[in-house]
């Protein structure tokens, strides 16, 4: 799916199902470097059971046009035009990493229609970057996506859950695919980031933290900190999985969005 | 395999004919046409020259030296160049980087046979390879008991750009109108391979068979260090002996691709390579036949050494001229060295030499 805005053209991916008016949307937003595919193993199966879904590629990631930000809250704002143009009776909003950052600044500031849920997925605030990792980003970004896939990834050797496909080598080629400077606009936004606690606060719809318990990017006691001071949060860790857990551990990832979401379905 | 490779991921299949049979079929159909190189595997040459033909798909050989007639057989059709990293029976070398530039610039794929060298010798991905196959009946199950294949992606092609590759940029009625490209940007190819050809054609992998090729990797390393070291042994040793005519082994400084295989190759070229005998075809039989620890068998990449005289057994109906033009002369002796004490290969080559001696006069 195609969305215009503001002389720019924004890439969705929905499964090849237009979106119907009469149906709750999942939106998915994904991390640093990163493209909708990242989503692959989750964002599917919603579009076959009842929901519209847009996974989003950020501008100038994949197959967006646009500029790229180096700002969270700039994302936040494109993200809520965008879904104002994607229509559908409530909106679910899911991110990850860097995306999880933006879909809280998002549901923060939320209109009409109504925001049913939120998902933060490998979620800490704040999400400072080591300096050596943006230093890499900006002087030598193939060095940076080897970190952060080798950092991203729980320490393990084959046992790949999703048939035929190698998790860091994906990760990795997704990094090295993306736009030039990508990375490092994307890292520079999360390091600056400084709106998450006044943006927790004025969350009220069902917010769901799932981390794998072994992230090492994301430490999970930080989602685990501001999930204990959220008044409608679920707390989930998933067990052998690090930061990369949508391909780490897809299937539990999609069992906890599955129980959130339906459980969080408009009426 | 794709961490071996260093690519996104892999499909194990029913052979390593399997593998190059599901590239092709994933990437293309009737009205396509491929340029390869004639320096492969006489399986490979078979199913490109004649059986790909009657479905509509053909193929042009050209020299994996020559550059320019690589890029000369370049169609608006081509969807895919191929090759091995070290073909037989002259054990020319492919220089994958240049082939591999040429490829890009057309938007075409380029797919690499790397069966002879695993990856521990050779990592296609990172001179610019976008697929890889392997018969991993070869080195990588190491001891031939079973029949396999695998095919693994880079995951840098960009299949839409190149404008040629519908199968993986429009969408597909077979599979819920997916477009492969979008479902998955890094591994497209996998995805349709997977979906379709794996499901259509039904050449997957045994799970027996993926168990005995998982326990072979394990010992990938080792097994390719020593296969190298006796490979240099025996190598030495041919040299050295007046029978020889002939040694096509890339490592010597006399082959014509000794440079590139010092800069591609620098662990090793192997241990599959070809060599002639003095005395012609009668020579090489009485050399075949005298070996004891060497088995007589068509296959390579064994823990066995393993020996095949073409003129007197794969290749025995063809004529003089036919041989020639094959690049294989009458006395031309394949070997493919394997894990034995290299004492012992040594010394069952002399035996293998001085029956040649004896029939040659």
């Amino acid at each position: 799916m195609r969305i215009k805005l503001n002389d720019a053209d924004y890439y969705a991916y929905t499964a090849g199902h237009a979106p119907r008016r009469d149906r709750d949307t999942v939106v998915f937003v994904h991390g640093a470097g990163m493209e909708h595919s990242v989503w692959s193993h989750q964002s599917r199966y919603f579009a076959y059971h009842g929901y519209n879904i847009a996974a989003l590629d950020l501008p100038g990631h994949r197959l967006s046009g646009g500029e790229l930000l180096d700002d969270i809250a700039a994302m936040a704002g494109w993200l809520r035009e965008i879904i104002a143009r994607i229509g559908g009776r409530a909106f679910h909003l899911v991110g990850h990493s860097m995306g999880a950052l933006v879909a809280l600044q998002a549901a923060a500031d939320f209109a009409p229609p109504p925001l049913q849920s939120l998902t933060l997925i490998g979620f800490s605030y704040p999400m400072s970057v080591t300096p050596r990792l943006l230093e890499a980003a900006r002087d030598d970004p193939p060095a940076a996506y080897a970190m952060m896939t080798q950092w991203s990834h729980a320490s393990k050797v084959g046992g790949e859950p999703v048939p035929g496909f190698w998790s860091p080598g994906m990760q990795f080629s997704m990094m090295r695919n993306s736009a030039p400077g990508a990375i490092f606009a994307d890292l520079s936004a999360c390091n600056a980031y400084a709106g998450g606690e006044q943006a927790l606060a004025r969350i009220d719809c069902p917010t769901l933290f799932l981390c794998g318990r072994l992230d090492r990017m994301a430490p999970a006691k930080s989602a685990k900190a501001h999930a204990d001071r959220h008044a409608n949060a679920d707390m989930v860790f998933l067990p052998d999985c690090g930061h990369s857990l949508l391909s780490e551990a897809p299937h539990g990832v999609l069992r906890e969005l599955t129980r959130f979401i339906e459980r969080n379905r408009s009426a | 395999m794709a961490a071996l490779e260093d690519g996104v991921g892999g499909i194990a299949t029913a052979s390593g004919q399997a593998a190059l049979h599901l590239a092709v079929a994933t990437l293309m159909g009737a009205g396509s046409h491929i340029v390869a190189s004639n320096a492969i595997y006489g399986g490979s040459h078979n199913l490109l020259q004649y059986t790909l033909p009657r479905f509509g798909i053909d193929t042009t050989f050209a020299p994996p030296r020559d550059l320019d007639a690589i890029a000369a057989a370049i169609r608006p059709t081509t969807k895919l160049i191929f090759g091995e990293v070290v073909g037989n029976p002259g054990g020319d070398v492919l220089d994958v980087p240049a082939v591999a530039e040429l490829a890009h610039a057309h938007g075409i794929p380029l797919l690499i046979d790397s069966t002879f060298t695993t990856p521990y010798l050779f990592r296609p991905f990172h001179h610019g390879a976008d697929l890889i196959m392997h018969s991993a009946t070869k080195f990588l199950c190491g001891h031939g008991t079973v029949i396999g294949g695998v095919l693994t992606e880079h995951g840098r092609f960009d299949w839409k750009a190149s404008g040629r590759f519908d199968t993986l940029a429009a969408p597909y009625c077979g599979f819920h109108g997916m477009t492969f490209d979008e479902e998955s940007s890094q591994g497209a190819f996998l995805l349709r391979a997977r979906r379709e050809g794996l499901r259509d054609f039904g050449a997957c992998m045994s799970a027996t068979t993926a168990f005995y090729i998982l326990q072979g990797l394990e010992t990938l390393s080792i097994r390719m260090q020593r296969h190298q070291e006796n490979t240099r042994k025996v190598v030495q040793f041919l040299l050295e002996s007046d029978a020889v005519a002939d040694i096509s082994y890339p490592e010597l400084e006399q082959h014509p691709d000794h440079q590139l295989a010092q800069k591609l190759l620098p662990k090793g070229a192997g241990a599959v390579f070809c060599f002639t005998l003095r005395g012609g075809r009668e020579a090489g039989r009485a050399f075949t036949e005298g070996l004891e620890i060497f088995s007589h068998l068509a296959n390579v990449g064994d823990a066995k050494s393993l020996v095949i005289h073409p003129a007197s057994t794969t290749h025995y109906r063809m004529s003089d001229d036919d041989l020639l033009a094959a690049g294989i002369n009458q006395g031309t002796i394949r070997l493919s060295i394997g894990l034995e004490d290299a004492d012992d290969l040594l010394e069952d080559l002399s035996r293998g030499i001085h029956q040649a001696r004896r029939v040659a006069g």
